[in-house]
């Protein structure tokens, strides 16, 4: 069945029932991969997944219900689900479905829209990888995995109100974790791209990270400077990106609340949320409500700008849409998402970040971000791997300490900014950023009497 | 959920190209997710998941394609898409299936289809606006009750055919606490795998209360000091230590491509003798309990390290084809757009020999962790890290004031050695543990137990 098939059915459905608002939201994706283990071919994968939900006011309140299983008894029993489900939400506003005027502008994806591959030549890619990363080192050790894949999605909206939306994007991408081992503790560097190119560099960056990690010391206790790379600025504002949620202040989760048109972070940066980055293939002219998306910046020159806004929390708060509205899956509810988010970068060369910071760590590894970050108060404590930096040259590797403090104060705390922006594919969007040095860490290792 | 002359054929096709091994997976979840916050019930996530998962061996080598479409041409397509990527070729086998009875070990008193969901939004109603009451300074309590009702259909070429039902229930409240402009936030979230029948034992507002009383807390503690110290953690969730430092590096998912630290261990003392770990999938109502696994292999009590000794990996089907030892009923998946892996079920450190006020009173100055949260593991290095949620100094063998923002590391194979001291209050704690074959519900467990020297990241 087709999505313009299943909309017929759910819409004769709802006005059978009475319904006058009501949305149908379906996402379908097909995903192909590969992976290689050991210089062997390891596993192959194909799959097809997605669903629909049905969405409708009564009596001013919102009511949901979703399936996998795509058949005309199951597509029709979501309207009285999601009747049922509306009749025990508590709502204080009258539920908002987008409706789109003669002036609504969609604005076209740059990006092509990469075909999907053949089976063969995805697993091509990722044996490939392996051969090269055992052609860059002889120290290549088991636990060496790399992978290639595509993926597919489609996104189809319609509503009571005579929205009628499809979009489709694709993805390639290929990943490479190297395993050395030099009779010590083994190591490991990942890269990853979004390509199927197996030349693409990733390999050989894969091994040169784990090459430069073996034998990483501890670190002594204390307060430093570090240089975080470009890799670990994305995944920590990846985790902290909840506090640019206008719902999130709303609720009081997020101590961005009020501060527009206010300082909060260090003249050095400027940070956007881009539906378009040119870089990424999986570009959305729509949101999640039908609304336009568009390119924005969330924090100009340490400037909080805008939050981010659905058409309920806008309704709410007095604002307008800024075309955030997201589903983490075809099943949830509409909650705020945001696109690329894309650093501006700075002047700095890494080598200038090191010479500027003088003596610190150079931070390449964050883990457990999940679990040592507090989006709603700030606080991190993340255990880290890196380099230390000695008269403003990148020294030996070190690993096995943390890294504590607030990411709002972080923000503020920047004192330099990279030129060299480095993108990473993050979920089935982008991220984009430079290297930050950022002063006042406390880090926590080896105590000094040990 | 499929028929089973049809899964005969789909078996059929699958292997039909060089492949020596298949399976199909089948499955129909209902989940309800209620959402919470600012005094209201926000949003009801009603969801059916259905689809089939088809995977074929050759050898150690895996094929696996899914799909969402479950008519018979879909799934003969699902079939042929998976025969066609291991090879060529029409050597099609007659399948015989010989499905069995599972032992159902978790009787559900209310299945959560037949409870109005009315009934659960008061729960969660009453649950969240117990933590609001609790003080003024508690500032937002959101909260989720979750309930999902899971049925499995599996059948391989080997003629098992192997159907289970598992219900699980969960409520999980989130509470912020503000002053002066900083906010603080506490977090408790009990489950079971049994259906709503779970709050005859459990109080919704003990459960929102427990979250706001963190959050306050948390709100009157300085931050932890950073450095290396003796540490005392909690039964309960405590036992995610064990999850992450160790848990881990026993699947065979690493120990059988060789990236873990305890590969080719078997026999060996990797822990003071006074350590007992298991993987039990076999409790009642467990909240990481199941009759049978995703692979269709009934769940069993794993003793993972007996006495400090390593007695077993938790082993799945593809992992005992590379390890060459049995399948201990741990093959798990989210759902069927995964391929199954080795992962954990109910994981605890047994009851020790130390009594609880002993461990406490033996600390001169560290730090008491009464209640952990998540955390993440390398198995190749075997380096862990732990966010600790509610923390407290230790000081003169006396529990002091709380302290927050704490996180401990290390490698799984030096904290083995460094649990010199473990209680006799064992508890365990609900989790949902991220893998390569997704998010599944894992209990993790332990009496309290003292670290003997670890990093503490604070500042």
């Amino acid at each position: 069945m087709n999505f313009e098939q299943m909309k017929e059915i759910l819409f004769a459905a709802a006005y059978r029932a009475g319904l006058t608002d009501f949305d149908v939201y379906y996402r379908m994706s097909t995903d192909m991969s590969a992976d290689a283990l050991n210089r062997e071919p390891n596993s192959s994968a194909f799959g097809t997944a997605g669903g629909i939900s049905f969405r409708c006011a009564v009596d001013g309140r919102i009511g949901s219900a979703s399936t996998e299983a795509l058949t005309k008894s199951e597509l029709e029993a979501l309207v009285p689900r999601a009747m049922a489900n509306a009749a025990l939400v508590d709502a204080d506003e009258e539920p908002v479905f987008f409706a789109p005027t003669p002036d609504t502008v969609y604005t076209q994806v740059t990006a092509a829209k990469p075909a999907m591959p053949d089976a063969a030549s995805v697993r091509r890619t990722a044996l490939e990888l392996q051969e090269r990363i055992y052609a860059a080192t002889p120290l290549a050790a088991d636990g060496t995995e790399t992978a290639a894949g595509a993926c597919e999605i489609t996104v189809s909206l319609a509503n009571s109100r005579g929205l009628s939306l499809s979009h489709s994007a694709a993805m390639h991408y290929a990943y490479a974790e190297a395993v050395v081992n030099d009779g010590g503790e083994p190591s490991f560097g990942v890269c990853s791209a979004p390509s199927l190119h197996a030349d693409s560099g990733i390999a050989e960056k894969a091994v040169d990270e784990a090459l430069a990690r073996l034998g990483g010391k501890p670190v002594k206790t204390g307060q430093y400077s570090a240089v975080f790379s470009a890799k670990q600025v994305s995944a920590l504002f990846a985790t902290f990106g909840g506090i640019f949620s206008g719902k999130n202040a709303m609720l009081g989760l997020s101590l961005l609340k009020g501060k527009e048109g206010t300082a909060v972070a260090s003249p050095l940066l400027t940070v956007y949320d881009d539906p378009f980055y040119e870089k990424n293939t999986m570009q959305m002219p729509f949101d999640a409500e039908g609304v336009p998306t568009y390119k924005k910046a969330l924090i100009e020159n340490g400037v909080l700008k805008t939050l981010l806004y659905d058409l309920t929390t806008a309704q709410k708060t007095g604002n307008r849409s800024t075309g955030n509205a997201g589903r983490g899956s075809y099943a949830d509810p509409v909650s705020i998402r945001s696109y690329c988010r894309a650093i501006k970068p700075g002047d700095a060369t890494l080598d200038e970040l090191f010479a500027d910071m003088g003596e610190g760590l150079y931070i390449t590894e964050l883990k457990g971000m999940h679990a040592g970050c507090d989006a709603v108060t700030g606080d991190f404590s993340i255990e880290c791997a890196g380099f230390l930096v000695r008269e403003g040259k990148r020294a030996g590797a070190v690993k096995a300490f943390t890294v504590a403090g607030n990411f709002f104060d972080l923000m503020k705390n920047i004192t330099r900014v990279g030129s060299e922006i480095e993108s990473g594919i993050c979920g089935f969007s982008m991220s984009a950023a430079p290297a930050l040095l950022v002063r006042n860490l406390a880090v926590a290792g080896e105590s000094e009497n040990a | 959920m499929i028929e089973k002359s049809l899964l005969a054929d789909l078996l059929s096709v699958a292997v039909s190209t060089g492949g020596d091994f298949a399976e199909v997976f089948a499955e129909r979840e209902h989940a309800t997710n209620i959402r919470f916050v600012s005094g209201k019930v926000e949003a009801i996530r009603d969801q059916v998941i259905a689809g089939v998962g088809i995977r074929v061996f050759c050898g150690t080598k895996t094929y696996y394609a899914s799909t969402s479409n479950t008519t018979k041409e879909g799934l003969l397509s699902c079939a042929a898409a998976v025969a066609g990527a291991v090879g060529e070729g029409s050597g099609a086998r007659r399948i015989t299936l010989a499905p069995t009875p599972v032992i159902n070990r978790h009787a559900v008193k209310r299945y959560p289809d037949d409870v109005p969901t009315r009934e659960k939004t008061d729960l969660l109603r009453e649950a969240c606006l117990a933590a609001s009451a609790v003080d003024e300074r508690i500032s937002q309590v959101s909260g989720t009750y979750l309930d999902t009702d899971r049925a499995i259909l599996v059948a391989n070429t080997e003629g098992l055919c192997r159907e289970d039902r598992k219900v699980r229930t969960r409520l999980a409240i989130s509470a912020v606490a503000s002053a002066a402009g900083e906010n603080q936030s506490g977090f408790y979230g009990p489950g079971g795998g049994v259906g709503i029948e779970f709050f005859d034992a459990v109080s919704p507002r003990a459960v929102g209360e427990r979250a706001a009383k963190q959050a306050l807390t948390n709100l009157t503690a300085a931050y932890c000091p950073a450095g290396t110290m003796t540490v005392a953690i909690e039964n309960g969730f405590g036992g995610v230590i064990f999850h992450e430092a160790c848990g881990h590096s026993l699947e065979a998912t690493s120990v059988g491509i060789g990236a873990s630290q305890m590969a080719g261990k078997l026999g060996q003392q990797i822990a003071n003798p006074k350590l007992t770990a298991i993987d039990d999938g076999t409790i009642t109502g467990g909240w990481g309990s199941f009759n049978v696994d995703d692979e269709g292999t009934p769940a069993t009590r794993n003793v993972l390290i007996e006495n400090g000794v390593l007695k077993s990996y938790m082993i799945d089907r593809l992992g005992s084809r590379r390890l060459g030892l049995p399948m201990t009923g741990c093959g798990r998946r989210e759902n069927y757009t995964y391929e199954p892996t080795s992962r954990m079920t109910n994981t605890f450190i047994a009851n020790g020999p130390d009594k609880n006020e002993d461990i406490i009173a033996s600390i001169e100055y560290g730090l008491y962790a009464k209640e952990m949260g998540g955390g993440s593991v390398n198995p190749l290095t075997g380096e862990f890290n732990f966010a600790v949620k509610e923390g407290y100094i230790v000081r003169n063998g006396k529990i002091c004031e709380p302290v927050r923002g704490a996180a401990l590391i290390g490698t799984g194979a030096e904290i083995l050695q460094d649990i010199d001291m473990i209680g006799q209050n064992l508890k365990t704690g609900q989790g949902m543990c991220g893998s390569s074959s997704g998010s599944v519900p894992t209990d993790v467990g332990q009496p309290l137990i003292r670290v003997r020297k670890i990093t503490v990241g604070g500042r």
